[in-house]
């Protein structure tokens, strides 16, 4: 699957997890991000599969 | 998943344990902010009220749910942007408040904190000994509150949400400062004050950035450069890891602080009128007057020091 995490792509061999594993796997915390699966925003127990393009866009203000 | 509607799901609600699909969410949220404006009594019918915006997601979703429900209320809504002058970065953000308020048609009203302060913030945190974040907040709500006061405005509306109410509290309590606790409140004790309300405060972020990309708001996302590590960001932190263990938590401190505020007393400070500007303070001279008067001094020092 090919993950970004704020427009950066990241590298990540985990396949066929949900949402909330990959973010727990990424150090992400789900209260602060929403989710974006193949373009579609998405909720976070969604299954994911091979080749599945994962946007993870944060929700907190930065200034 | 599925919405009990039957449609798609796209927010699974924690604490609550519903699940709505986009419309459902939409409903939900705009409901949402309607009851907030009318539990806590923030507006009254035919108010004039100006709206903070940055271009940022919380104003700009602010702006556009209460355009929805301008006409329900019967009031009449007064963007304000205020350009603290800081290269690279306000930009973005009043091209994102100016395409949204021309969608909107709602004229929006800009003032720069160089036309306050005679520096931008760029130059301010360069000539001073405080720090960016300092003269930006003192500052930006003087600015705002003079905008208001111009344009003989009613309320002034910002977009803080659930989780900024929370981090001020969590802030405070750490400070055991029960006084800034009863602030939160934002009750204007001045005629020349204008009312600060807060309709997203019972809106977690999260459901702000996600109302904002479900209807392809117009949104800056651009960091401040002066947003580094501090002890908000610390206290956000510690928040989001709690809530994300125990969902609603982030409402269970606002409740606490409600009970809190209920069952004591703040100091009464009397309100002066500035010596210099004539703005209510609980000071003879106000902050920004004090910060402004800082800034001429070193400016003046650092022109002698060029010139010798």
């Amino acid at each position: 699957m090919i993950v970004f995490v704020d427009g950066k792509k990241k590298d990540i061999s985990k396949e066929d997890c949900r949402v909330c594993d990959l973010l727990e796997e990424l150090g992400v915390n789900r209260e602060a991000v929403v989710t974006v699966v193949n373009g579609e925003i998405t909720v976070e127990e969604t299954e994911l599969s091979e080749g599945d393009e994962i946007k993870i866009i944060s929700a907190v203000s930065g200034g | 998943m599925k919405c009990a509607c039957g449609g798609k799901a796209v927010y699974t609600r924690r604490y609550s344990g519903q699940i709505f699909c986009k419309k459902c969410f939409n409903n939900y949220f705009e409901r949402k902010v309607h009851d907030t404006i009318r539990s806590q009594k923030m507006i009254n019918r035919l108010d004039r009220v100006g709206i903070g915006i940055s271009g940022g997601k919380d104003s700009t979703v602010l702006l556009s749910v209460l355009s929805k429900i301008a006409g329900k209320l019967e009031i009449t809504l007064h963007p304000i942007l205020i350009d603290e002058g800081i290269t690279g970065y306000r930009l973005s953000g009043i091209n994102a408040a100016e395409k949204t308020c021309k969608s909107l048609r709602l004229n929006l009203k800009m003032a720069s904190i160089k036309d306050l302060a005679g520096s931008t913030l760029d130059e301010l945190q360069e000539l001073g000994d405080s720090k960016p974040c300092t003269y930006c907040g003192v500052l930006r709500r003087k600015l705002l509150n003079k905008e208001a006061n111009e344009q003989k405005l009613d309320k002034l509306a910002t977009g803080h949400n659930l989780d900024d109410e929370a981090q001020a509290i969590m802030m405070n309590y750490v400070a055991g400062d029960i006084n800034r606790l009863h602030r939160l409140k934002g009750t204007a004790t001045d005629s020349d004050l204008i009312k600060r309300i807060k309709p997203l405060n019972r809106i977690p972020e999260k459901e702000i950035m996600l109302y904002a990309l479900l209807n392809k708001l117009e949104v800056a996302s651009d960091e401040c450069p002066y947003a580094g590590e501090n002890h908000r960001t610390k206290i956000r932190d510690f928040i989001n890891t709690l809530e994300s263990d125990q969902p609603g938590v982030k409402h269970k401190i606002i409740s606490g602080w409600e009970k809190i505020i209920e069952t004591s007393t703040p100091e009464k400070k009397p309100m002066h009128k500035c010596k210099i500007c004539n703005h209510p303070s609980s000071r003879k001279i106000c902050r920004s007057c004090e910060l402004t008067e800082e800034i001429k001094i070193k400016r003046k020092d650092a022109t002698k020091e060029v010139a010798d």
